[in-house]
């Protein structure tokens, strides 16, 4: 029996998304809101793995493994970023990541 | 248990890390927290010896890590830098407030993160590992919390590093999705079945070149560097221009020599490309700056560039695998070194001397304008200094590989840097002691250490074989045979 | 044959509301609300994870995205007032050649995306065994350096935004 939606529709959705998460971190200026399109970039390539993992030929849940590293991995990116943005903020209240445009050269 | 045995080094790093961790708080708050660094140090010692004494060479974890001679080369770099880069610390986080114990623990966890780099036989190690070592770094550039460029700092570093991160992840998913595994070997038999005719090998190896590149600082993707490195705390400058960069560099040469090395031929030509670029951009830019952190920041892509060049030669063999370990050592001692000789200099902040501040520093330290001096002199390429030696065994093989372009610009690079780094000694040792000179410190434990960094220097520009030998072998498991 | 009618529409809605959200959370100017699309993107995405027959990883997502990341990101966004100022972080300030750059890189690998072809499945549902084997067998030693990581990150953490004793007296 062949699933009715194609792996190719799950990972042009993953790619889709990953895009727009690096269109974002590109374009915006908010250190969280570039913050949000990583995670958005990140769970782009979740999608990926795990479709891979469950539909490719694939003979174990390695993909569905590397996800559960990637939460780990997300949550303490975040924990840090968050940190490192509140500690901006103290010194300088403004966390416009380029407001910060000390260094030129 | 022989799992254990086997991952031996990096239990006993994490081990200590919390162990200093927990010390600290039992320490009253204003308690002198110098010993705190030896500690560290012993504690990195002890796993330097478990390396060779505990460790079997072979696999463990069901064949998910592997100990052979790559992982333990690559282990003793990442532990003997990080204890230079403890030693060179304690006087200037007493000085700046920041907290000890804290910044030991992070440098011990970022260098677990590398070893693991080093050790990882599948992507999911990888990727695990080159977050761990990336995260606390992100962290510690913004450790000197009250000063607006250590903020910068740490905010641009960590933002481009989730960045490449999520790029590494997505070519990593595809790499996955096209081979149906994650592990190097059974990638290396996809990959040389398929090539590059299809898109999707494609899309994978663009997107981990560039998310490594990131990493590695490689132009054009290096804009991070030099604010980062700037803003940075000095001690923590020091470290992250060196370990994340050797471990990015073992990243390299784990998955796109040992994984992707079928695909070579493609990726190799843009690797050559990259590295004149980013050699030639990074000597450049550095020409035009007058402070002499942000001169090493950018000297330091540069130096990107030439192990970048080793590796765009692998075709060579195990010479240009020796090469880039080769130059990844010396280039970690010596610009260790040199970011660490800015500390002798007490500046405001966390901004580093300018030129005019160095004048007449040979007057009042001679010993310590000594070990900056050979520092330098190591990064131009002089003999008889590591540097030197480290350029010609990457011109070797770049030469064998047919680069012969790569290898004069390489050759004209080597020129181009002596400009900047030489008037670096100029200003330390032909100007006198004016009103613009900077203030000096004189540490005992900087002192030594960076005398014995500076003696390894020479030592090993000198007597360059007894590592090169050892490097070759540590080159052997990668290249597929 | 109806079961698989209903898995497209599903399918359909859900590929079109992670699009349109995920689009939003780049497009929208204020903060909270963009947030708020990143958390309806994460629960979108539990829904094609279920599509996939991948429960536990769902249970995840839901838990650990729209749950701890969301909730985390919201109390940063609350902590940083927000300024509207135009300055851009590197490339930032060319926002057209970023998207045209980006659009550029995103229709080939679109194309590619979609040729990828069903293989042989995995058995649908029932993941979690698999997965629990594999977590604490072969990838062992990445778990425990998944929990390294936890703890340093939370040292890093703290060590950024704890106060100074003055401030504390």
């Amino acid at each position: 029996m062949t699933p009715a939606v194609p792996l190719g529709a799950f990972i042009a959705v993953s790619a889709a998304l990953f895009f727009i998460g690096c269109a974002g971190v590109l374009t915006r200026r908010n250190a969280v809101v570039i913050l949000m399109c990583v995670e958005l970039m990140l769970n782009a390539a979740n999608l990926a793995l795990v479709a891979f993992s469950r539909r490719y030929g694939a003979t174990d849940e390695r993909g569905s493994v590397f996800v559960v590293f990637v939460f780990v991995v997300a949550a303490a990116e975040v924990a840090v970023g968050l940190a490192i943005v509140l500690s901006a903020y103290r010194t300088r209240p403004v966390v416009n990541v380029d407001e910060a445009r000390a260094m030129k050269g | 248990m022989s799992n254990v045995l086997a991952v031996m080094p990096e239990i006993v790093v994490t081990v200590v890390a919390t162990l200093v961790l927990l010390v600290d708080t039992m320490l009253p708050r204003r308690a002198e927290r110098g010993w705190l660094a030896l500690l560290t140090v012993a504690g990195l010692l002890v796993a330097l010896v478990s390396g060779p004494f505990v460790t079997v060479p072979g696999t463990a974890f069901n064949g998910f890590v592997q100990i052979d001679t790559f992982t333990t080369f690559s282990r003793v770099v990442f532990i003997v830098l990080a204890i230079f880069a403890v030693l060179v610390a304690p006087g200037y986080l007493a000085r700046h407030d920041i907290p000890a114990g804290e910044y030991y623990a992070i440098v011990l966890f970022s260098t677990v993160g590398a070893m693991t780099i080093a050790l990882s036989n599948d992507l999911i190690t990888l990727f695990l590992g080159i977050e761990l070592m990336s995260i606390p770094v992100y962290a510690l550039a913004g450790m000197q919390r009250h000063d607006r460029y250590s903020n910068e700092a740490a905010l641009k570093y960590f933002l481009l590093g989730a960045f490449s991160s999520s790029l590494l992840l997505y070519g990593f998913a595809w790499l996955y999705g096209v081979t149906g595994t994650t592990e190097f070997g059974p990638i290396a038999a996809a990959v040389a079945r398929t090539g590059l005719a299809d898109g999707p090998t494609l899309i994978a190896l663009a997107l981990v070149t560039a998310g490594l590149s990131f990493k590695a600082a490689v132009v054009p993707f290096h804009q991070w560097t030099p604010d980062a490195y700037d803003g940075a705390p000095t001690p923590a400058t020091a470290f992250m221009s060196v370990a994340p960069k050797a471990a990015a560099f073992a990243a390299i040469l784990r998955l796109m020599v040992g994984g992707l090395g079928p695909l070579g031929t493609d990726w190799g030509i843009a690797f050559a490309v990259l590295a004149a670029v980013t050699m030639t951009l990074g000597n450049v830019v550095a020409l035009a700056q007058t402070n002499v952190k942000r001169m090493l920041a950018y000297s330091s892509v540069a130096h990107t560039g030439y192990i970048l060049a080793a590796v765009a030669a692998y075709r060579a063999g195990d010479s240009a695998g020796a090469a880039v370990l080769f130059y990844v050592i010396a280039y970690g001692l010596m610009n260790l070194g040199a970011f660490a000789c800015l500390l002798y200099f007490d500046i405001e902040g966390t901004r580093g001397a300018t030129l005019m501040e160095l004048n007449g520093f040979a007057r009042q330290e001679p010993l310590g304008a000594l070990t900056f001096a050979i520092f330098l002199i190591s990064l131009t390429g002089i003999p008889p200094t590591v540097g030197f030696v480290a350029k010609v065994f990457v011109i070797q093989p770049v030469l064998d590989a047919g680069l012969t372009w790569l290898a004069v610009i390489i050759a004209l690079n080597a020129v181009l840097a002596a400009f900047y780094y030489l008037r670096v000694v100029v200003h330390l040792y032909m100007h006198e002691t004016d009103e613009r000179s900077a203030p000096i410190i004189s540490e005992r434990m900087l002192n030594v250490s960076l005398g014995v960094s500076a003696l390894a220097v020479v030592v090993l520009g000198v007597l360059p074989d007894g590592l090169y030998a050892w490097a070759l072998q540590a080159a052997a498991p990668l290249v597929l045979r | 044959m109806t079961f698989d009618f209903l898995e497209m529409v599903l399918f359909a809605i859900l590929a079109i509301a992670i699009v349109g959200a995920g689009a939003a959370v780049v497009l929208v100017g204020r903060i909270t609300s963009a947030a708020l699309f990143m958390a309806f993107t994460f629960l979108c995405m539990a829904g094609m994870f279920l599509l996939l027959g991948a429960e536990t990883i769902a249970a995840f997502q839901v838990l650990i995205y729209v749950g701890a990341i969301t909730v985390l990101i919201l109390y940063g966004v609350m902590f940083t007032p927000q300024g509207s100022r135009d300055y851009g972080l590197f490339f930032q300030k060319q926002t057209p050649w970023a998207i045209v750059f980006v659009a550029f890189l995103a229709v080939p690998v679109m194309v590619f995306a979609s040729s990828f072809q069903d293989g042989r499945p995995l058995a649908r549902g029932g993941d979690l065994v698999p997965l629990a084997t594999s977590l604490f067998g072969d990838f062992a030693y990445p778990f425990e350096v998944a929990s390294v990581l936890l703890l340093a990150a939370l040292v890093g953490a703290i060590v950024l935004v704890k106060r100074d004793d003055e401030e504390i007296r």
